[in-house]
C-alpha cells in the first residue's frame, strides 16, 4: 500500500518523452519516440545503466527492470513500453499500482 | 553502527548483482564458453583474438593465473550469459587485473558494466588491492567511454593502432578502476546495480 501511494501516475508517451530528455543526462534535448538509442542517441553501456536506474526510479525505484525486457529496449518508444510494463508489474509483496 | 539494507548488499561479498549471479565455473559451463570465445562478436575482443584452439587448448588457458572468476547468468538460471575474470594479481604491489566477456545479445545493455561491478565488489571485499587493471581494445571501450568522463575509471595509457579487428587498427586502451572510484560509484546511481529490488512476480508486456 505505502509503495503504490509512492508511485507517481503512468506517464503519456509525450509526458514520457520529456522526462526521458531531463531525467537522462546523456539525452538530446529534442528527441523523436523512433530514436534508436544506440545509433541516433548514442547510448553506451553507462548510458544503458543511466536508462535502467531512470525506469525504475521512474515507477518508484522498487522493481527490477528484468533482462528480458531490457533486451527490448532499442528505440524511445521501446524504453516507453518497458517503463509501462514495469509500471504494471504486481510487485513480490503481492501488492499492485 | 546500524547499517541500511541497502548499503550492506553494497558491502557485502556477496556474488548477486541487481539482475544477475556471478557464480561458480562448473564443467557444465565449459562448453557454452568454448562456444562464446569462438563467437565472431567475441574472439578478436577476448583472449583467442580470432583464433580457434581446440576444446582441450581452451580448457588449458581457463585457469592459469585467474585469482578468481564468475560464470555470469540470471537470478535463478544457470544460463551463461558470460564470464567475469580477475587474474594476473600482483600483491606486492596490490593490484590485480580484470576482464569481462559478455554474450553479444547483451553488449551495450549495461550488463557487463553490473557483473563488473559484482566482480569488482568481490575483489575489493576480499583483497586489499588498491586498483584494478583493464586492457581492453578501442572498438570494446567505446562501447563504455562515457564512464571516464563520470569518473567511474581513468584511462592510463594508449597504444595507438595496435590491434586489427574489422578491417582497421584500434588503439589498445589501459583502464584503471580504483578502490576509491569504486566506492565513489557505489554511492551514485550505478550503486543501484549492487542492490537488490523487488522480485518480479511477472514480465509479460501489456498488451
Amino acid at each position: 500500500m505505502a509503495a503504490d501511494s509512492k508511485r507517481p501516475d503512468i506517464m503519456s508517451l509525450d509526458e514520457f518523452k520529456a522526462w526521458f530528455v531531463s531525467a537522462i543526462e546523456w539525452s538530446p534535448e529534442v528527441i523523436s519516440e523512433e530514436d534508436n538509442l544506440f545509433f541516433d542517441l548514442g547510448m553506451d553501456s553507462v548510458g544503458a545503466v543511466d536508462l535502467m536506474v531512470g525506469l525504475e526510479d521512474a515507477v518508484g525505484g522498487d522493481v527490477i527492470l528484468p533482462i528480458e525486457l531490457l533486451l527490448e529496449i532499442n528505440t524511445v518508444r521501446d524504453a516507453y513500453l518497458q517503463y509501462c510494463a514495469l509500471a504494471h508489474l504486481p510487485l513480490a509483496d503481492g501488492s499492485k499500482r | 553502527m546500524t547499517v541500511a539494507p541497502e548499503e550492506d548488499a553494497r558491502l557485502s561479498p556477496g556474488l548477486e548483482t541487481r539482475r544477475l549471479q556471478l557464480r561458480m565455473l562448473t564443467n557444465d559451463d565449459h562448453a557454452p564458453l568454448y562456444r562464446l570465445s569462438s563467437d565472431p562478436e567475441v574472439t578478436f575482443q577476448w583472449r583467442f583474438r580470432g583464433t580457434t584452439p581446440s576444446y582441450d587448448e581452451f580448457l588449458k588457458q581457463l585457469y592459469p593465473g585467474v585469482l578468481c572468476q564468475f560464470v555470469v547468468s540470471p537470478h535463478g538460471s544457470q544460463e551463461v550469459l558470460g564470464l567475469v575474470v580477475a587474474y594476473n594479481a600482483d600483491f606486492r604491489h596490490r593490484f590485480c587485473h580484470a576482464a569481462v566477456v559478455m554474450h553479444p545479445k547483451l553488449h551495450r545493455r549495461g550488463l557487463g558494466i553490473e557483473a563488473f561491478m559484482g566482480l569488482t565488489r568481490y575483489i575489493y571485499y576480499g583483497w586489499d588491492f588498491r586498483m584494478i587493471i583493464m586492457e581492453t581494445v578501442g572498438i570494446a571501450f567505446d562501447a563504455f567511454a562515457s564512464g571516464e568522463q563520470a569518473g567511474y575509471f581513468t584511462v592510463e595509457g594508449r597504444i595507438r593502432d595496435q590491434f586489427f579487428y574489422g578491417g582497421r587498427y584500434w588503439d589498445g586502451i589501459s583502464v584503471t578502476h580504483r578502490r576509491d572510484q569504486f566506492e565513489k560509484v557505489v554511492q551514485g546511481p550505478m550503486g543501484r546495480l549492487l542492490t537488490p529490488g523487488n522480485k518480479v512476480l511477472r514480465t509479460k508486456k501489456p498488451t
